[in-house]
């Protein structure tokens, strides 16, 4: 009878702690995308549209986007960019400041080219708001040439018209 | 009358052992990675516990009396991309846990350190959350950073 008890004792001793244990482990992956910064390079910095000698039969000067201003925009291969531009509007006001002229404005409107190569090879014409992919044949390098056309009316006060253009790209 | 003694015997058994004999009594649901998005080279970044980036597990235990609960953790200290690696970094002020599932009250601990909640009662879930820091890094590659988190919860 002694022997059972003491057997009896022993074994919820031996239960007890046994089922004191219980262990799980969970796991969870870290994802972090690490990603190279975009950059943009002014590689040709100026649009000129020249001197033009007003002509009434003339009334839109053209300058094709591959002889105009390029960047080189350098950003992490693979990642969509998009690129936002506005139409401008050029002014003499300080030409016709100095001169004593009449004042004129001349809308702007862009042309953008994009390409693979400095050369503008194979360029694709992009709109406002474009998404383009930076692509990883290239290590993310992109060519974006600036274009585009002035109208000029036939009572275009003269003068040297200048303005500035903004071209915006973010991932 | 001995009969009778290993009846009882059975029936003890069959109760203390029922808790280690059930496949499972501990249940942890991972509900979140830790994911840091996008981060650019050479910039530091920063993912608090309250942050809903932050990794997030929920467990709770069935055994049937309360229980001193030990949370432990294998924590990665660089993270690779299989070409360069970065550090990163787990810290008490990133690390909470809490038994309701609010950004409010909840109660940090070390990480690196085993850590103990007491006193749970069967099935009563709790919230654990990790954060952590990844430091500015220059002149590593670009590209998909990964490592694990292995959280153990034991009794």
């Amino acid at each position: 009878m002694k022997l059972i008890t003491v057997k009896i004792l022993f074994l919820i001793l031996i239960c007890g702690s046994l089922s004191a244990q219980s262990r799980v482990n969970a796991s969870v992956p870290i994802h972090i995308s690490l990603v190279k910064g975009l950059s943009m390079n002014l590689l040709r910095s100026s649009l000129d549209f020249g001197e033009i000698i007003q002509n009434p039969a003339i009334s839109k000067i053209s300058k094709n986007a591959k002889d105009g201003i390029l960047f080189e925009v350098a950003g992490n291969p693979g990642k969509n960019i998009t690129i936002n531009y506005s139409a401008t509007q050029l002014t003499n006001s300080k030409w016709a400041h100095n001169f004593g002229s009449q004042q004129g404005n001349i809308d702007f409107i862009p042309s953008i080219m994009i390409s693979s190569t400095t050369e503008m090879n194979n360029p694709l014409q992009i709109s406002n708001g474009s998404v383009v992919n930076l692509s990883k044949e290239n290590d993310g390098k992109l060519f974006v040439s600036i274009g585009g056309d002035i109208n000029i009316a036939s009572s275009q006060p003269a003068g040297d018209y200048l303005g500035n253009f903004s071209l915006t790209v973010t991932y | 009358m001995n009969k009778l003694f290993f009846c009882i015997l059975f029936s003890i058994l069959i109760l203390l052992l029922s808790d280690s004999l059930s496949a499972q009594n501990i249940y942890i649901t991972k509900l979140n990675d830790l994911n840091f998005g996008d981060v650019f080279i050479g910039y530091s970044k920063d993912i608090p516990h309250t942050d809903i980036n932050a990794s997030k597990f929920r467990f709770y235990h069935t055994a049937t009396s309360r229980k001193i609960i030990y949370l432990s953790f294998i924590l990665p200290s660089r993270l690779s991309n299989g070409l360069d690696q970065i550090p990163i970094t787990f810290d008490q002020n990133h690390t909470a846990w809490s038994y309701k599932d609010k950004t409010s009250g909840r109660t940090n601990f070390n990480p690196y350190s085993k850590f103990s909640i007491k006193n749970v009662r069967s099935n009563r879930m709790v919230y654990i959350w990790l954060g952590a820091n990844l430091p500015a890094m220059a002149g590593v590659s670009y590209g998909l950073y990964e490592g694990t988190i292995i959280l153990t919860v034991e009794y």
